[in-house]
């Protein structure tokens, strides 16, 4: 999996791409350490445009994100989530935990 | 200084001048080595088969065996520990020291070489042996940790087997098929029935897999095994398996589990999902009837005051079959990437027998997985909802009857609305009375009387279900959509247990329950006077709907009062005669 953040005005956005599955834990931390750690972000988007495929690990790390955001003070949202993707962030019932943009 | 001057090897030289055999050792001495000299291969053979020496040295030109033969049979014999060679020779000539090489030699020397040569070339041989050292010591490192990690994984395989599956996958109603990604499985399925001969089964998928998917799922199933032992519902066991897994896992780990309650006698079966795809309800003709598709957050993702323990009631055909699975399954991709997903399965079902099923969905796996582990964990159970005839359970004890009891005691439970929303009462009352002395090898039959009672105080007292309701085709359907709308608005009402132990003159003792509610009850006046002569306690009971046969075969006495809002029932704690 690839990742890239960037950020426009108080949103840092998480750009993803590939297989976001177990293999990609560090990569995602990673991503996730940068967004959260740009001054001035509120928000944070994690982009799934680009994601393949997901797999429960990567429930998991969304969680992660969602909670270590929240000590931080910060949103999350998911963005462009589509196909099995969007599938099984149905599944879980994840679109009552982040807003699906 | 280089770090190998002050080391002192061992040598052993082969050579059969003995001049220079003299020369060598007295350098290797003058640079602080201990030496050994013989002069032919065999002698060198026979001691190493003695004492393995830190470095073997040899002259190419011997008497009989040369020194390249004889480094061949020093390798051959000493596959295990490498003993560092160098060649040394008077000639130049490529083509023998090509030989040495290949041979296995690690160093090659001219003669005459000067002592500054010699020591440089040992600093070779010395940092190889290092090298080597280290790798032994890596190796033998490796080799522990390899035995300690199977010697874990051994122990962990073994409880989690006796954990996780137990013997409650022998219920003839079930049938299932894991395959495991890896040596864990991050899958589990667990069915069991509850003294009221309700089935729960249980599919639960840890995030992840492997070992650690395999320990995330080790929370459930023990609340699992013991609430459905007492006769919980499946709500109650998804909430209490939520909170186990939100204490226990990290924030990132959770299981996504489905729960299903089938009701063999009602003819009608629960599901709670929480993350996996939905079950399928298959009809005999292996058509898909029914797809599940409520879905809850999976176990241990929020806190218990966001639990929704909703489930979804639905009446079955007792030919209809249950379908439950892990997303592995349908996530499966064909060579061109496509995913085998809930139509794909259900076209594979289609117009297959029930006892085919499960064979062709293994075959599918093997066809798309080409026999190799999933990538993912799949798990399938296969649930058969053919009625079976329900036996009264067995007294399980084998002193009985008590015939004395000194116990005294009177317990009393009233539940008001709130509490009948949120709790089970029935398991609740049995935990308590089955403390007291001689009440626990009938706690199978006591389930199946207090159940009774109480649904009919709950269903038809406060909730006012009329039983004619269940008529009909969807009835079921209709009468379970009704119960859950008017109990989630339900606001005021009680229902009351009372039980006592009443002592028998040498007889075994009498269990006095009574059960009451604060609804308008019913007029049983009436029906005993419409009903010709002594109405049998059967006519009342049917008369209004309120009651099975089974609780006559077990009590000794059933008695409405009051407006009809009350029952007393006389139990004898006896294995009952008659």
């Amino acid at each position: 999996m690839d990742t890239s953040v960037s950020t426009q005005q108080s949103q840092a956005r998480i750009q993803l791409s590939g297989r976001f599955d177990f293999n990609s834990h560090r990569e995602f931390r990673d991503a996730v350490d940068r967004a959260l750690g740009s001054p001035g972000t509120t928000e944070v988007a994690v982009d799934l445009g680009n994601v393949a495929y997901l797999d429960s690990s990567a429930l998991g790390m969304l969680l992660m994100l969602r909670d270590k955001a929240k000590s931080s003070g910060k949103t999350v949202c998911l963005a462009n989530a589509k196909g099995s993707v969007r599938q099984v962030l149905d599944i879980a019932n994840f679109g009552k935990l982040f807003p699906i943009v | 200084m280089l770090e190998h001057e002050a080391e002192s090897l061992f040598i052993l030289v082969v050579d059969d001048n003995p001049d220079d055999l003299y020369l060598i050792r007295r350098d290797l001495l003058a640079l602080g080595h201990r030496v050994a000299g013989v002069s032919t291969a065999v002698e060198a053979l026979d001691h190493i088969a003695q004492a393995y020496p830190d470095v073997l040295m040899t002259d190419v030109g011997l008497p009989g065996m040369d020194g390249i033969e004889l480094l061949k049979m020093v390798r051959a014999r000493t596959d295990r520990s490498w003993i560092p060679s160098l060649v040394f020779t008077g000639s130049l000539d490529e083509a023998t020291q090509m030989r040495a090489l290949e041979a296995g030699a690690d160093a090659y020397l001219c003669k005459p070489a000067s002592r500054e040569m010699l020591h440089a070339k040992l600093g070779v041989i010395l940092r190889l042996k290092a090298m080597q050292r280290q790798a032994e010591a890596r190796n033998r490192e490796l080799a522990r940790y390899r035995s300690l990690q199977e010697e874990e994984q051994r122990l962990a395989r073994f409880v989690m087997e006796r954990l996780i599956n137990r013997e409650a996958l022998g219920d003839p109603a079930v049938s299932h098929w894991i395959a495991s990604a890896a040596e864990f499985s991050g899958d589990l399925i667990a069915a069991a029935r509850t003294p009221g001969n309700v089935l729960h089964v249980l599919l639960a998928d840890g995030a992840g897999h492997g070992l650690a998917a395999s320990l995330n799922v080790l929370p459930v199933t023990a609340p699992f095994y013991r609430m459905t032992e007492r006769g919980f519902g499946i709500d109650a066991i998804a909430r209490e398996i939520n909170s186990k897994v939100r204490a226990l896992l990290p924030v990132d780990r959770f299981i996504a589990a489905t729960l299903v309650a089938v009701n063999f006698r009602e003819r009608y079966i629960t599901v709670w999902n929480g993350g996996n795809p939905g079950p399928l309800l298959v009809r005999p003709d292996g058509c898909v009837r029914l797809h599940f598709n409520r879905h809850h957050f999976p176990l241990g993702v929020v806190d218990d005051d966001e639990f929704d323990g909703t489930v979804d009631s639905h009446v079955v055909s007792p030919h209809d079959h249950l379908l439950l699975f892990s997303d592995g399954l349908i996530e499966l991709e064909d060579t061109a990437g496509q995913a085998l997903g809930v139509d794909g399965l259900g076209a594979a079902l289609n117009g297959l027998r029930a006892d085919l099923r499960l064979p062709r969905l293994t075959e599918i796996v093997h066809d798309l997985t080409g026999g190799s582990p999933p990538r993912d964990d799949i798990s399938i159970a296969h649930i058969a909802l053919t009625d079976t005839p329900q036996p009264v359970p067995a007294v399980t004890s084998s002193d009985f009857p008590v015939a004395r009891t000194a116990s005294d005691w009177r317990f009393v439970l009233r539940l008001g609305a709130a509490d009948l929303k949120r709790l089970d009462a029935v398991p609740l009352v049995l935990g308590a009375i089955e403390q007291f002395e001689g009440v626990r090898p009938f706690a199978g039959r006591l389930f199946l009387v207090l159940s009774e009672l109480f649904n009919n105080a709950l269903d038809h007292g406060l909730l006012r279900l009329p039983s004619s309701l269940k008529v009909g085709a969807e009835g079921m359907d209709v009468f379970l959509d009704e119960r859950a709308r008017r109990l989630a608005r339900l606001e005021m009402g009680a229902v009351e247990f009372e039980l006592s132990l009443r002592q028998g003159d040498g007889q075994p003792p009498v269990l006095h329950i009574s059960c009451a509610d604060t609804g308008p009850g019913f007029d049983h006046e009436e029906q005993i006077r419409c009903a010709a002569g002594e109405p049998s306690r059967e006519d009342i009971l049917k008369g209004h709907g309120r009651g099975i046969p089974l609780l006559l075969r077990v009590c000794e006495e059933v008695r409405y009062s009051g407006v009809g809002n009350r029952v007393d029932v006389l139990f004898r704690l006896a294995e009952k005669t008659g």
